[in-house]
């Protein structure tokens, strides 16, 4: 198809987790043909295993869709897919910054919600074009007026503007795509400029090397092109270019307002970094355009091998998923408990479960991950500022001046029924509340100031269980707080375990210590010898509990017919006890070390 | 499955090493399947008996081709219920037994349910040449007996065993089982005591297990009752263990107490780990090596020609190993590692160095010159020994 920037569209999804964004995406693919309905698996865009089981988008994905408006002319829209969950919400503004429009998906049951605002708010600050569209409405509990009504008042949208669907059923998907063409702006035509293009995402390939996402802005890039990063300076000799169709498809160029995939034979994503722009190197841009802030670490935690020999297995293991997750931080770090292994950094906790899951499955690795740590600030009493995010790095307490640690801003919407008991939460977890609005008579707002430490636990499971589900949740970072925080120390067997240390406010160290105790009590297997476990505060014990040597383990009758069952139990026995890590002479099971995440208040 | 490959194998390494003197018969029904029975049986389908009984002869003529030079010194007939069986079926059996191998002054056990037997049954076995039972008594206690869903009474258990005595048995088993829910070590004692005044000259002790899918299991899930905890357990175990000697009958196996010299001779040959034919629906054999096992289904038994429907599980020689030595330490008086490195020609001692003295640092085992053995310690802990020696 010829180019002609007038015919194309790049636009994305914003959406609250589950409202529906990769359904009504994969209704796009198929209306369109652009992926033949008995190729379809569900929610094409998101490919990664994971995605699909958990039902939520990580990376980034993108397509092209070939679609024949009511002009009878063909236009080209390039969907930028982007991730529903609050850990990821950087990524999101990676994909606006290539668009010119996006699509506000809101349930046609549930309403607005925390994400949908925050969402909305990215979308504003990009200048794009927002199409509202009203999904589930065949629900029967639908109620598209109110939720347009909410729509109107809270973000000022032309109640004309908004769009009804059912992805599921596929109703209304044409509109959307019509409204796409006839609303958002197509982009401009700047292929005579220098070229200037963004990446806003990166793939590594063990055959191509390193695939750029990107959205070309001005000029073009085509084969054989020597292409510059700006910010890096490295330059490569383009090999491919193409589209998502939405898989790889290649072309001989990209040009002003297209969205594709570039291959230059680069092996290091470094020198590919997400928010950098790409220019051509005989005709250079004078500026690059803005870029991203880099991804931060909000949530660290220790990785640890089960068996010390995996240590290099997985050093190259986490090495690679960082090629594809320029979020995923780390470093090596030591544990007089777990010998060696890596502090990573994770946008959130959903990022370091995923990564975890992703070592395991995909790497067949068996790993520790130490409980999650925020950074705190730490204040010395000669001055020095040290930033810690592993309590086993905390000063003495007789070097610390105080301790500072972040929050963030939150948004909490909910039905008013609720607002008592979440308040009630938000307190327990050291909240502030910093304004209440009511969004409708019966919908309210709470803003709150939290601890970031405070919510990477089980925050978003308690407040979804004691809303029922109806209170959505978003947070972005905020400053630093002085804090009375105090380090809880775990002793087994009369030994401190490093790993198990945590940094925690000081009103509920004797809550904790005796949950802790009390859980690793639980998930510590009796074993040849009884394992008294404290926790500590300094050097003060602030509880206890045993776990009784095992007193009994024998399988009772065995006969001929029974030895190859027997043996399979013995060896399953066997197996249990390699997931665990020897710390001295106890073995402690994985969940141990996380075990800090399952006390509930 | 039972392949030309299988034959060819079985009859080079049978040449070698194998010793197989041992026959196990399997019956897969039962009157009522007990509450905490996880075991494939079928309650009331006893009119399948004879047709079964013919399926067996069948199965072992089939394998006494392979099998006819072997010395067969051990016959058990298990399940199930063989006690449910005419004297007139099992005479037949035994009859082709001596037809197809070479039995030499064999030890022939069947299993008997009370509540199954009458006088004059027990007096036909003994009759047709059974010369051991084993009676699966479980408790002497009446409200013990139903919980465990059994059909028969402290009486009739207590009559079975005069019975078998007066019938001609001088070798008698009874099989209990402690660890009940609620059991009180008062009511352990009171079981115990009962055979104080018994002809039985073997007791098979073991703790009550629940697997999933019996009904039991499923009462255990609602809270209709709880089981002992692990100290009770051990606490009724070390009872037992300290009880048993003092009415003459030592402890020889993890579960198995005898008189001297009763201690039985099929069970021994599993726990010095030699071969054994299994023949039956379910039946597991041990040759060279390998383990066969045949359906379950007892239909499936009777339609198709047995040696072509085993299931096979080939063992590589550290797994054979592993289960020689687990299999041998259950015997109170344990393994003699030389023997073994000899049968497998692997130097174990040497192989196992490391394990054994980690396990003796532990007082798990105990050793001198080449026996190895559990301690009184290692005997409740024996799994964490057994495990040590996998692969």
């Amino acid at each position: 198809m010829d180019y002609n920037n007038l015919k194309i569209r790049n636009f994305s999804i914003i959406a609250h987790i589950d409202h529906g964004k990769s359904t009504l995406a994969d209704r796009f693919l198929e209306v369109t043909n652009t992926i033949p309905q008995r190729s379809m698996k569900k929610q094409v865009l998101d490919m990664m295993d994971l995605e699909q089981e958990r039902g939520i988008t990580i990376k980034l994905q993108a397509a092209r869709i070939l679609f024949t408006a009511k002009d009878g002319e063909q236009y080209v829209l390039n969907l930028i897919d982007t991730p529903g969950h609050v850990d990821f919400s950087y990524e999101v503004s990676r994909s606006l910054a290539a668009c010119e429009g996006a699509l506000l998906v809101v349930d046609a049951a549930q309403g607005i919600e925390a994400q949908t605002l925050a969402n909305t708010y990215l979308a504003m600050e990009h200048d794009l074009t927002l199409i509202p569209v009203i999904n589930k409405i065949d629900l029967p509990n639908a109620d598209p007026n109110k939720v347009i009504g909410e729509l109107v008042d809270i973000l000022g949208i032309d109640p004309e503007e908004a769009v009804l669907c059912s992805a599921k059923e596929g109703t209304g998907i044409t509109d959307i795509l019509q409204a796409i063409v006839d609303r958002i702006a197509p982009p401009k035509n700047l292929v005579a400029e220098p070229t200037k293009a963004l990446i806003f995402d990166s793939l590594y390939d063990p055959y191509k090397g390193v695939i750029i996402y990107c959205r070309i802005f001005e000029g073009s890039i085509s084969p054989k092109d020597i292409i510059k990063m700006m910010r890096t300076g490295y330059e490569y000799e383009v090999i491919e270019v193409g589209v998502f169709t939405p898989y790889m498809t290649p072309s001989s160029s990209l040009k002003a307002g297209e969205v594709g995939y570039i291959v230059a034979g680069i092996r290091d994503v470094r020198h590919a970094r997400v928010g950098d722009t790409i220019t051509c190197k005989n005709n250079p841009a004078n500026e690059a355009l803005q870029g991203y802030r880099e991804a931060k670490s909000m949530v660290f935690c220790g990785f640890y091998p089960i068996v010390g020999e995996d240590y290099g297995l997985l050093k190259d293991a986490i090495e690679k998923l960082q090629l594809n997750d320029a979020a995923l931080h780390f470093e090596p770090e030591t544990s007089k408990a777990l010998g060696f292994g890596f502090r990573c950094g994770f946008l959130g906790l959903l990022h370091l479960e995923i990564v975890q899951e992703r070592l395991e499955r995909e790497f067949n690795l068996t790993i520790i991950a130490t409980a999650p740590s925020v950074v705190y600030k730490v204040i010395k009493t000669n001055g020095d500022i040290v930033l810690v995010d592993n309590p086993i790095n905390l000063p003495e307490p007789t070097e610390i001046e105080h301790i500072e640690e972040p929050y963030v801003k939150s948004t909490i919407i909910l039905p008013n029924d609720y607002v008592g008991s979440v308040m009630e939460l938000a307190q327990q977890r050291r909240g502030h509340l910093t304004n209440m609005e009511y969004l409708t008579a019966t919908r309210v707002v709470l803003h709150y100031d939290l601890p970031l430490n405070e919510i990477i636990t089980d925050f978003y499971d308690r407040l979804k269980s004691i809303s029922r589900g109806y209170a959505s949740f978003d947070y972005e970072v905020g400053d630093y707080k002085e804090a009375d925080l105090v380090k809880l120390d775990v002793m087994l067997n009369n030994e401190v375990v490093d790993a198990l240390s945590t940094i925690i406010h000081e009103s509920s160290a004797y809550y904790k210590g005796r949950e802790l105790t009390k859980k690793l009590k639980e998930i510590i297997p009796r074993q040849m010898f009884e394992i008294p476990i404290q926790a500590a505060v300094g050097n003060k014990i602030i509880a206890r509990e045993t776990v009784k040597a095992i007193r009994k383990n024998v399988l009772a009758k065995c006969y001929g017919g029974d030895i190859s069952r027997k043996r399979k139990l013995l060896e399953k026995q066997k197996e249990g006890k390699k997931r665990m890590k020897n710390i001295g002479t106890v073995e402690v099971p994985q969940e141990a070390f996380f075990a800090i995440l399952q006390i509930n208040k | 499955m039972w392949s030309k490959r299988t034959e060819d194998r079985i009859s080079v390494e049978l040449c070698n090493k194998s010793i197989m003197e041992s026959i196990y018969i399997h019956f897969p029904f039962c009157v009522k399947k007990c509450g905490y029975c996880s075991f494939y049986s079928l309650e009331n389908q006893q009119d399948l008996m004879e047709e079964y009984s013919f399926a067996l002869k069948r199965e072992i003529k089939a394998l006494s081709q392979q099998f006819s030079r072997n010395t067969i010194k051990t016959i058990y007939l298990g399940g199930g219920t063989p006690s449910l069986i005419s004297a007139k079926l099992l005479e037949r059996i035994l009859l082709c037994l001596k037809e197809n191998f070479r039995l030499s002054n064999p030890e022939i056990t069947i299993e008997v349910n009370p509540g199954t037997v009458d006088y004059s049954k027990i007096k036909h076995f003994f009759e047709v040449g059974i010369n051991r039972v084993s009676i699966g008594v479980q408790s002497f206690l009446d409200s013990e007996l139903s919980l465990l869903g059994r059909i028969h009474s402290r009486n009739e258990a207590i009559r079975t065993v005069t019975d078998c005595a007066a019938a001609g048995f001088s070798n008698i088993n009874i099989d209990l089982i402690f660890a009940l829910p609620n059991q009180t070590k008062d009511q352990l004692s009171q079981s115990l005591c009962v055979v104080k005044d018994l002809p039985v000259d073997h007791i098979s002790t073991y703790n009550l297990h629940l697997d999933p899918g019996t009904p039991m299991y499923e009462a255990l899930n609602h809270n209709c009752f709880t089981l002992p905890d692990e100290e009770i357990d051990a606490e009724f175990y070390e009872y037992i263990i300290d009880t048993l000697p003092k009415l003459g009958l030592q402890h020889y196996e993890i579960s198995n107490f005898a008189r001297p010299g009763k201690e039985c001779r099929h069970n021994l040959a599993y726990w010095d780990y030699y071969d054994f034919l299994g023949i039956g629906a379910g039946a597991t054999s041990m040759i060279a090596g390998a383990r066969y096992t045949n359906t379950e289904d007892i239909n499936d038994y009777l339609s198709v020609s047995p040696l072509h429907q085993k299931e096979e599980e080939i063992l590589d020689e550290y797994t054979q190993i592993a289960e020689a030595i687990f299999m041998g330490l259950r015997k109170r008086k344990g393994i003699f590692l030389n023997d073994l490195s000899s049968r497998f020609g692997v130097n174990i001692m040497q192989h196992y160095e490391k394990v054994i003295s980690e396990l003796v640092n532990k007082k798990l085992v105990i050793t001198d010159a080449d026996v190895l053995c559990l301690s009184d310690n290692g005997l409740l802990l024996a799994n964490e020994v057994f495990e040590a020696f996998l692969p």
